[in-house]
């Protein structure tokens, strides 16, 4: 589906960031952002709510952790339940690293995956981008102009109040 | 607005606009490579092609062609081992551990330090590897379903747990450096002119393009990552020193092992980031990027992980006369006046007295002398590993047992060969991966620089308070 | 303008009771029940010098690391550190118990005992009274000269006193950290003179370290309730929960790696020391000793929302204080009742005795002082954000 869009071009984050928070608080349907950096205080400005992936990870960590403690008691205590050294099948304190270590692996590549997936990034995936400069020098605040209440003409106006530096219509595509 | 304090210096030596960083940092790649860079490859190429050939004359004749014997039946092998994945600690330690502690500075140099982590961590896998003497069978240590009974691995031994921690370490490591150069390989793309290099980088960008909503949700990813890769990077060495200290060998089992490894470890990842990073930044000319602050800044952490280290031999030291155990206390008696005090002696020298240089702010600032310093403490610290491992093992409980262990040229050969895969791969990765974190870097541009400051440089500053809410 | 601070009267009552309870119970049970007053003088001394300690740790590494989101924060720091005299007058008691407590002070078992004749030239009264009096006399003299540089800097703001104070840092951890590896085998490790570990110094250190984290967020807490949000911000107390949820991790690292090297190897020298704590009673307690100095901190200040939260945070803190009280216990006690832990009135009211005198000492050093240190050039990063 293409998407009518009412692009700011930016030249710094100060101006993106007010800019931002003005045309959400008149608002103005924000599609997205655009910019080389993650900018700090941007989410805020845009009203992003905090991500919910550190819940992933924590549930990714957690099972990690019990697929590793679930793997060796029943391979090192039922399943072939081998004398080594003298030590006791049941032996948590020599069972603990392994479980840290899946901990960190399954949570740390869980959420990486996780992120690629929600945020639809794979390898060779067609960018899109709104304006050839956004990963170099310049912010974009691409606005939703498809409404039927959108005002094309006062968003602008809007807009030339944060010292932006081009504004034009685009389609996603 | 953030405020920062009148003493606060900006990151980089000069003010840089947005562009003039991506330029920086872009050209290095799309030369054409210096005859210095094809000479240095020659070079790592010809050292890793004698640990090739090493290699293959082991797996040929077998682990009979190394030093070891009844008694020393670990040496050479696992000094290397345990040298290379420590060095990998540093990266792990700027990437995640300065993140936590919000040091900007860590921005010019987490890439290439974190590139390094990658390439140590290989070079010590194949120390393991070859000392299978089978290392085809090298999956005999992950526990898969088997027709031997099924027979499971021993979980309770810290060969295993190492086998899985260095696994995770690499791969951990992995995610978080290529995750990290996504933005950066989307800046490439960008700007790339030739067909090829629009179609490389298009491919390992993942179709980035800055948006927000995706800055927003990859930033929680990296603040988890760093979270768990920063206890990630105390297990691993945790886990390598335990491969020592679950024996009862006096002078292997040692309960400070574990913080002491993983001072240890920071203390030679960041000599060796030095040695590496001074030389790049004068051939690659970035000067403004890894600036004399930087060097200084490193050469303190240095100095911290150093002193611990020296706190660690000496409670060592007097916890093994405080004993009154005749072997604990010969076994240090043994590294100190035995046949291996020559190595004890530059491990101290090295890792104990030349850091006490660092104290004096002038001399963290001279680069040729944190340079020699640097590479003093890489000697150092392979030598406290060779200490650690020969030493104990070469006179244990019973003098029928004792003997002498010296290197042959094969293991030398084999040494040689994983310094040549180091700079091999370390060579590459300068040519065709931005050596600077691009976006990073630019997120910190305007750190403590004064608001007039930043308008004389093409990244305006306004009063933004002061305009008039809609 | 930083108002002065004035202990509210309630709660000087409160601590003042505090210490009352605290020194007659010391002081009858040093004649009513000296087995267990001794050890729990033993105990207090080392909490209350871990707290000062850690206090000094904390500012000292402010200062190398040039911090400046802690700024605002460090007079409570430097309020902590006043504890050390007291510590010290505390330590001149304990050496008059030095042979209740301490099996090598007395030369007719040593001469028995060949371990411990190994070690007599380190572990004899005279030389342990010396070196204690040495590591008192280093950290007081330190981190008194940190504290009145800071507050030099108040008067004339002269980045000069930052410079000084980092030097001061360096020598400070430096001197500090030897030396508190040495204090920590002199007071605890030396109960059991034939046990030791090289681990155990750096294990104590870190509970110490902890300790001092969580009673520096206990000030800045009741500071908060006390009115004084505007200096002591949302952004402080997440800071502290992040490195108290650190320090935390790294306490129960330490504890476990000892424990394992030492489980795995099943040397008899060394596992006595486990076999006595992980028995009955005492095992109870070294779980509950695990819970209360990691699993309750680190479950507790793990979602974002509870370091900005002050009941959470001081949940937390208080957790780590009464379980770093407990790790001493455990530490201290066994050596000499093996089978059952002593907890009653004497341990209760040496507790309470050590809160009170703790808290009373650094909320009168707070009272002499501005709250902040007005002069330091970094404060401006530890302050609200102007603008938005």
């Amino acid at each position: 589906m293409k998407r009518h869009l009412l692009i700011g071009v930016f030249e710094n984050e100060e101006s993106l960031v007010a800019a931002t928070r003005a045309t959400r608080e008149a608002g103005y349907p924000i599609h997205d952002v655009f910019a080389p950096y993650a900018v700090h205080g941007l989410d805020q400005a845009m009203g992003l709510r905090p991500s919910r992936l550190p819940w992933i990870c924590l549930s990714f960590a957690i099972a990690g952790l019990l697929l590793a403690a679930g793997t060796e008691f029943w391979m090192g205590s039922i399943d072939w339940p081998l004398n080594v050294g003298g030590k006791p099948l049941n032996s948590l304190p020599a069972y603990l690293p392994v479980m840290f270590e899946l901990m960190v692996l399954i949570g740390g590549v869980g959420t990486a995956l996780t992120l690629f997936v929600v945020s639809r990034l794979y390898p060779g995936k067609k960018e899109w981008l709104p304006d050839p400069r956004v990963t170099n020098g310049r912010f974009v605040l691409a606005l939703d102009a498809a409404g039927v209440a959108f005002d094309a003409d006062r968003a602008e106006q809007l807009l030339h109040r944060f010292e932006v530096a081009e504004v034009r219509t685009l389609q996603e595509g | 607005m953030k405020q920062y304090s009148t003493l606060r210096k900006p990151i980089l030596g000069t003010p840089k606009s947005f562009e003039d960083v991506t330029i920086d940092i872009a050209t290095q790649l799309e030369r054409r490579p210096a005859k210095l860079w094809w000479a240095a490859l020659a070079c790592a190429v010809c050292a890793l092609g004698v640990g090739a050939t090493a290699v293959a004359y082991q797996l040929k004749m077998g682990i009979g062609t190394w030093g070891l014997n009844n008694s020393v039946g670990w040496a050479f092998d696992i000094t290397n081992f345990v040298f290379w994945v420590g060095i990998g600690h540093a990266g792990t330690f700027i990437s995640a551990i300065l993140f936590l502690l919000r040091q900007p500075w860590r921005t010019s140099i987490n890439r290439s330090a974190e590139a390094m982590t990658l390439i140590a961590v290989a070079c010590a896998g194949i120390f393991p590897l070859i000392h299978m003497g089978r290392p085809w069978l090298f999956f005999w240590a992950t526990p898969y379903p088997n027709s031997r009974g099924p027979l499971w691995v021993n979980f309770r031994s810290p060969l295993v747990w190492d086998c899985i921690a260095i696994g995770t370490y690499f791969t951990i490591s992995l995610v978080f450096w290529y995750l990290g150069l996504i933005p950066d390989l989307a800046t490439l793309r960008d700007r790339a002119t030739s067909k090829t290099r629009r179609f490389v980088y298009g491919i390992l960008s993942f179709g980035w393009n800055g948006s927000m909503r995706v800055w927003h949700r990859y930033d929680a990813v990296y603040l988890l990552l760093a979270a768990l890769a920063t206890p990630l990077v105390l297990s691993v060495h945790t886990i390598v020193s335990m491969d020592f200290a679950t024996s009862i060998i006096p002078g292997w089992h040692s309960t400070v092992f574990p913080p002491y490894f993983v001072a240890g470890a920071i203390f030679s990842g960041f000599a060796m980031v030095l040695t590496l990073l001074i030389v790049a930044r004068k051939i690659m000319s970035f000067q403004d990027y890894i600036t004399i602050d930087h060097i200084d800044k490193m050469c303190r952490v240095m100095l911290a992980a150093g002193s611990l280290v020296g706190i660690s031999y000496a409670i060592e030291v007097f916890v093994a006369w405080y004993s009154v155990n005749p072997y604990e206390r010969f076994a240090f008696l043994n590294r100190a006046l035995g046949p291996y005090a020559w190595a004890y002696w530059t491990m101290i020298t090295c890792n104990v007295f030349v850091p006490q240089l660092l104290w004096f702010r002038n001399l963290r600032r001279n680069v040729i002398l944190v340079f020699v310093v640097s590479i003093l403490i890489n000697v150092g610290m392979w030598m406290e590993r060779f200490v650690i491992i020969v030493t104990s093992l070469h006179r244990d409980f019973m003098p029928s047992s004792w003997s002498m262990y010296k290197p042959t040229i094969i293991e030398i050969a084999i040494l040689l060969g994983a310094f040549g895969l180091f700079f091999t791969a370390f060579l590459l990765f300068a040519r065709f991966l931005p050596f600077i974190a691009i976006s990073e870097v630019k997120g910190v541009l305007g750190y403590a620089r004064r608001p007039q400051e930043r308008s004389s440089h093409k990244v305006p500053v306004h009063a933004i308070s002061e305009a008039p809410a809609p | 303008m930083i108002p002065t601070f004035r202990t509210p009267p309630a709660l000087a009552r409160v601590l003042a009771v505090g210490m009352a309870v605290g020194l007659l119970m010391l002081v009858v049970g040093l004649f009513a029940a000296p087995d267990r007053a001794w050890p729990n003088l033993l105990i207090s001394i080392y909490y209350l010098t871990g707290l000062g300690l850690g206090a000094g740790f904390f500012i000292a590494i402010q200062y190398l690391s040039n911090a400046g989101w802690s700024v605002g924060i460090r007079r409570i720091a430097e309020a902590s550190t006043s504890i050390l005299p007291v510590a010290a007058i505390g330590a001149v008691v304990l050496m008059f118990g030095i042979h209740n407590l301490y099996e090598w002070s007395h030369s007719s078992l040593v001469a028995g005992d060949s371990a411990l004749q190994g070690k007599s030239v380190w572990l004899n009264p005279t030389f342990f009274a010396a070196r204690i009096a040495a590591y008192f006399v280093i950290w007081i003299v330190l981190s008194k000269a940190i504290v009145r540089n800071s507050e030099r800097q108040d008067k004339d703001g002269d980045p000069l006193h930052t410079s000084r104070n980092v030097r001061n840092s360096a020598l400070f951890v430096v001197s500090g950290l030897c030396t508190s590896v040495l204090a920590s085998m002199d007071f605890l490790m030396s109960l059991q003179p034939h046990w030791y570990s090289t681990m155990f110094a750096f294990a104590s250190l870190s509970g110490s370290f902890l300790s001092g984290l969580a009673a520096i967020t206990v000030l800045v807490v009741v500071l908060r309730r006390l009115g004084y949000r505007e200096l002591f911000r949302d952004e402080h107390l997440c800071d502290l929960g992040r490195l108290m949820l650190a320090f935390s991790v790294f306490w129960v690292y330490l504890w476990v790696s000892q424990h394992l090297l030492i489980w795995y190897a099943n040397i008899p020298e060394e596992t006595t020391y486990y076999v006595v704590r992980h028995a009955g009673s005492w095992g109870t307690l070294s779980v509950v000793n695990v819970l209360l100095n990691w699993a309750v901190p680190f479950l507790v200040l793990l979602p974002r929302a509870s370091k900005r939260s002050e009941t959470v945070m001081a949940a937390a803190a208080m957790s780590i204080l009464v379980g770093h009280w407990l790790d001493l216990f455990i530490i201290v006690m066994p050596s000499k009742f093996r089978d059952a832990p002593p907890l009653g009135i004497w341990e209760i009211g040496a507790f309470t005795g050590i809160l009170a005198v703790f808290f009373g000492a650094a909320f009168r050093s707070l009272g002499k002082r501005s709250l902040v240190p007005v002069g330091d050039p970094y404060l401006v990063e530890s302050l609200p954000a102007r603008g938005h």
